[in-house]
């Protein structure tokens, strides 16, 4: 169904495996944009890493490596330390939450920075909400002491470490087996992905602090973008706030969906309630914004606190 | 001039090889204390996990020029070992010239990607903030070793080639001597145009890897030259170029891959430490009197060293050095003790651990620790079946001497000393098995115990060997990773030209049920492990077949893994082109390349129809992995 010979086509990459919501909401984008350009732009989408890795994405889609990414914005945070401000753990209720500070100023601000990096973001995606399994349960700060927790990125890791345990580092395809081993306790990760890894056959205990999972961004290299006609862009802008949109409603309905997969795999799930979880915010939030001032200073300060008021 | 390139040549590699090796060593060394006070403390550093992978990819730079000063860098020579002298030279030096253009744009290229991330601070986005710029320039650093050590050989071909300057190589035939070598570039030249249309792409992929591969242009760079070759004619010029140094850089920076180095290095230090030797002393004090005593020993402690490294190369040469000269003294058949010392060899990527198997799971992300485990019990089959041929071989051959059963104490004696030999792999597998390190950190681990119990213990290595524990090391790890390296390269092509998709479209096409496409599938990759080296097989095919039975036909990855690496190892024996032979040659010369593969050929054939076993009982490579995960 598309044109033989589109006036652009645009390469698009990702990092998650076929099939996956994040993947999906990359063959939307695709299908949008060719149906709002019937056809004059094409874009071919390359998920599951095949292109690059998610660590890949911040060299490249600003050389032009790669024309398109929906990319961890998380990675970023070494060229452009203001998307900080989308992971710092517990400092955001929940989806509408962080959705509210994305589309506010505080979005505007990271997006307006990615262009001093080379790369114009277009709209945000996320992945599923994030959750800690662990062999015991972490249902209190008590509980935390001296747990070995695998982590995955910089500001998870003074969270961890905050709360009590110990962050750990270690390949991705070694999780597995570190957890049913022993070498490791637990993980933080993602809903959907405690399912999809089956971590449910290795470990028992799953607490949900209501933490919005990684963001992402469709994020295209700025010459690239500067060289399509307004009315080109003014297509990916729409098909862009379309994907958003969709990929909103897509997550919700996946993290509902993995909790029942993971209850129906026999997982104890314990979502954290209120008063517990203001007790591991207010124990761990000033350490992480600690971090989050000295790389950003003044700025990184205000911007917290402005999100703290989006509540 | 030349003289003092030459000699800046040596010394800046001969130091790059060192530091190499070194910064393997130095990985070692932090990733056991990464996992002692994890295990002992519950305190896992934040750091250990980043440095190493800084640590490997600042080794495969490092080292890479002195690979190549050494000639290590591996090649298919089938050809052009046939053509004439004169052809020889010109072959080499256009070969040469085509790998400098390789390597000149990779460090452009990486010069480019490392002046823009210091110019823009970029840090790493972990809790080291490391500069991003430092392991970045190790890309810079290498690419100027590696060319000053290309400019360097091909001038020397240059002036081999003066000398026919004024008298034709060929007497009367003059110029037209050099026709292969007019053919060679033409097939380039027409190489590189099907590139400039995307449609015949893949047809230019098959014309180059056939010629420059088969034109002995060392496989790391003619991979990824044809990369390269893609890049600049299908997809947009000049641009793409940048595609070299990030891919590869994308590969490098993962902990699976700082595996590689860890476990090559490891097999390094159990070849020099001596270690084979009292574990092969060992067996035959135990077993010599029964008929084909020694070639059971052979077989016996090739098994228990291939549980402790993972690359064929080290079995061989460890357990080889000191089984040829005794079965030999001991009136073995000649024919009989190189095909065994050649066989056993294919156990050490077999019987876990395996550094094929660590490239798997790099290439796939399946856990590594269970495409480990599935080695476990086809490579103890193999190992009972290939001890049970030798029994009756000499069974039915008189002519060989019996040997005297060794007396108790002896046979105790050399149990005391084989201790040390004999935990290390119960060190290795029992750490992976409970869960004290994973499955990549096994070999940093094994390498502190194994130095530890050759400097200290056995004091087998001293500083003349750990000089060459360290260079040997890092010089075979660039090796192997450089290939990496090029295969990536070449593997972006294929993935941005969709070929995975494409070939599996047409496969589903064919009027063949799964079965059907994966003998066939075996075939050639027996066909292409006569011709090619095994790791350059598996980093060329692997990405495209996993995608095909995988992803597409959907068989079981782990069982897929080790039915493709059981069929691979075939061609570690198989001539003209099969390591293992050239192996004990290289450390018996009187060994020669007929008399290593009629001996070793039986062995081959009965691993051929070994294959059926795993493809058929799947148990014996799945049960294991299921059990343990
Ligand atoms: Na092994
Ligand atoms: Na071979």
């Amino acid at each position: 169904t598309q044109a033989a010979n589109p006036e652009v086509t645009i390469r698009y990459a990702g990092d998650l495996p076929i099939g996956n919501h994040l993947t999906r909401t990359q063959e939307f984008f695709a299908k949008r944009v060719d149906e709002i350009s019937k056809g004059r732009v094409r874009v071919e989408v390359y998920p599951a890493g095949q292109l690059f890795a998610a660590k890949d994405y911040v060299k490249a889609v600003p050389s032009g490596a790669v024309d398109m990414a929906q990319s961890l914005m998380g990675q970023w945070t070494g060229l452009a330390p203001i998307y900080m401000i989308t992971d710092i753990p517990l400092l955001y209720d929940g989806w509408e939450h962080i959705w509210r500070a994305l589309d506010s100023e505080i979005g505007a601000t990271m997006m307006k920075e990615g262009e001093k990096i080379g790369i114009k973001q277009l709209f945000w995606t996320q992945d599923a909400s994030a959750g800690f399994v662990c062999k015991t349960p972490l249902k209190t700060m008590a509980e935390w002491k001296g747990k070995k927790i695998r982590s995955y990125t910089e500001l998870a890791s003074y969270t961890i470490k905050a709360l009590g345990g110990a962050p750990a580092f270690m390949g991705g395809g070694e999780v597995y087996m570190a957890l049913q081993r022993g070498t490791v306790d637990g993980a933080i990760s993602t809903l959907s992905s405690f399912y999809d890894r089956k971590y449910f056959e290795v470990t028992k205990y799953l607490t949900v602090p209501q933490m919005p999972g990684p963001i992402y961004g469709g994020v295209m290299n700025l010459k690239k973008w500067e060289s399509l006609s307004a009315d080109v862009k003014d297509m990916l802008m729409k098909a862009g706030k379309d994907t958003q949109t969709f990929a909103r409603a897509e997550v919700q309905k996946m993290d509902k969906e993995s909790i029942e997969k993971l209850k129906e795999k026999g997982m104890d799930i314990y979502f954290l309630p209120k008063e517990e979880r203001e007790r591991w915010k207010k124990a761990s939030l000033p350490q992480v914004e600690a971090v989050v001032v000295e790389r950003l200073k003044e700025r990184g300060k205000k911007m917290i606190e402005q999100a703290e008021k989006l509540k | 001039m030349k003289k003092r390139l030459g000699w800046l040549s040596d010394k800046l590699n001969l130091a790059g090889g060192f530091l190499g090796g070194l910064c393997i060593l130095i990985m070692g060394c932090i990733v056991t204390y990464e996992v002692l006070v994890r295990y002992l403390f519950d305190a896992p550093t934040t750091w250990v996990l980043e440095i190493s992978i800084y640590l490997c990819i600042a080794s495969v730079f490092l080292a890479g020029g002195y690979a190549l000063r050494e000639k290590h860098h591996i090649q298919v020579d089938l050809i052009t070992s046939k053509l004439s002298q004169p052809n020889q030279v010109l072959f080499q030096a256009v070969s040469l010239f085509m790998a400098l253009v390789y390597t000149v744009i990779l460090t452009w290229k990486g010069g480019e990607m490392t002046i823009h991330s210091f110019l823009m601070h970029e840090v790493s986005p972990t809790v080291l903030n490391v500069p991003v710029v430092i392991p970045h320039s190790f890309v810079l650093i290498g690419g100027f070793l590696l060319i000053l050590e290309f400019v360097r050989q091909i001038w020397d071909s240059v002036d081999d080639l003066r000398k026919w300057k004024d008298s034709p190589p060929g007497g009367k035939r003059g110029w037209v001597e050099f026709w292969p070598t007019a053919v060679f570039i033409c097939l380039i030249g027409i190489g590189a145009y099907f590139f400039t249309s995307r449609g015949l792409a893949p047809l230019g992929i098959v014309v180059m890897l056939f010629v420059l591969i088969f034109g002995g242009l060392p496989i790391a760079f003619g991979l990824g030259l044809i990369g390269l070759f893609g890049f600049y004619f299908t997809f947009g010029g000049g641009p793409m170029l940048v595609q070299v140094p990030m891919v590869i850089y994308k590969y490098l920076d993962d902990f699976i891959i700082a595996a590689v180095p860890l476990f090559i290095m490891l097999s390094a230090v159990l070849s020099v430490g001596e270690i084979g030797a009292s574990l092969f002393d060992l067996a035959s004090k135990w077993v010599r009197q029964m008929p084909g005593g020694l070639g059971v020993a052979t077989i016996a402690s090739s098994t228990i060293f291939a549980a402790m490294c993972g690359s064929s190369v080290a079995t061989v040469a460890t357990i080889g050095l000191i089984a040829i000269p005794e079965m030999i003294s001991r009136g073995y058949n000649k024919r009989l003790v190189y095909g065994t010392v050649a066989i056993g060899g294919v156990l050490g990527p077999l019987i876990p651990p395996s550094l094929f198997m660590i490239l798997i799971g790099a290439i796939t992300g399946d856990s590594v620790g269970k495409l480990f485990m599935a080695g476990m019990f086809p490579g103890l089959m193999l190992a009972g079946i290939f001890a049970l041929y030798i029994v009756f071989y000499c069974l039915r051959d008189r002519s060989m001497a019996k040997v005297e059963p060794a007396p108790w104490s002896e046979r105790w004696s050399a149990l005391r000393k084989a201790f040390w030999g004999l935990m290390a792999p119960i060190l290795i597998l029992g750490g992976i098995y409970t869960g004290v390190f994973t499955p990549t950190e096994a070999a940093g681990v094994g390498i502190v115990y194994s130095l530890v119990v050759c400097l200290f213990i056995q004091r087998t290595v001293d500083p003349k060997r750990l000089w060459k524990i360290v260079l040997d090391g890092g010089m075979l790890s660039a090796t192997i990773l450089f290939i990496v390296t090029g295969a990536v390269v070449f593997g972006q092509l294929i993935t941005m030209l969709q070929i995975p998709d494409r070939l599996f479209g047409f496969v589903s096409t064919l009027p063949l049920s799964p079965m059907t496409v994966l003998f066939l599938t075996l075939g050639v990759i027996l066909f292409l492990g006569a011709l090619m080296d095994e790791v350059a097989i598996l980093l060329i095919t692997y990405p495209i077949l996993y995608h095909v039975f995988v992803r597409s036909f959907g068989f079981d990855s782990i069982w897929f893994a080790l039915v493709f690496v059981f069929t691979l190892e075939v061609g570690l024996v198989l001539p003209p082109v099969g390591i293992n032979i050239f192996v004990v040659q290289g450390i018996w010369k009187d060994a020669k390349f007929e008399e290593v593969t009629r001996g070793v050929l039986p062995f081959a054939l009965l691993m051929v129809v070994a294959i059926l076993l795993v493809v058929y009982v799947k148990p014996l490579s799945l049960w294991l992995p299921e059990l343990i995960g």
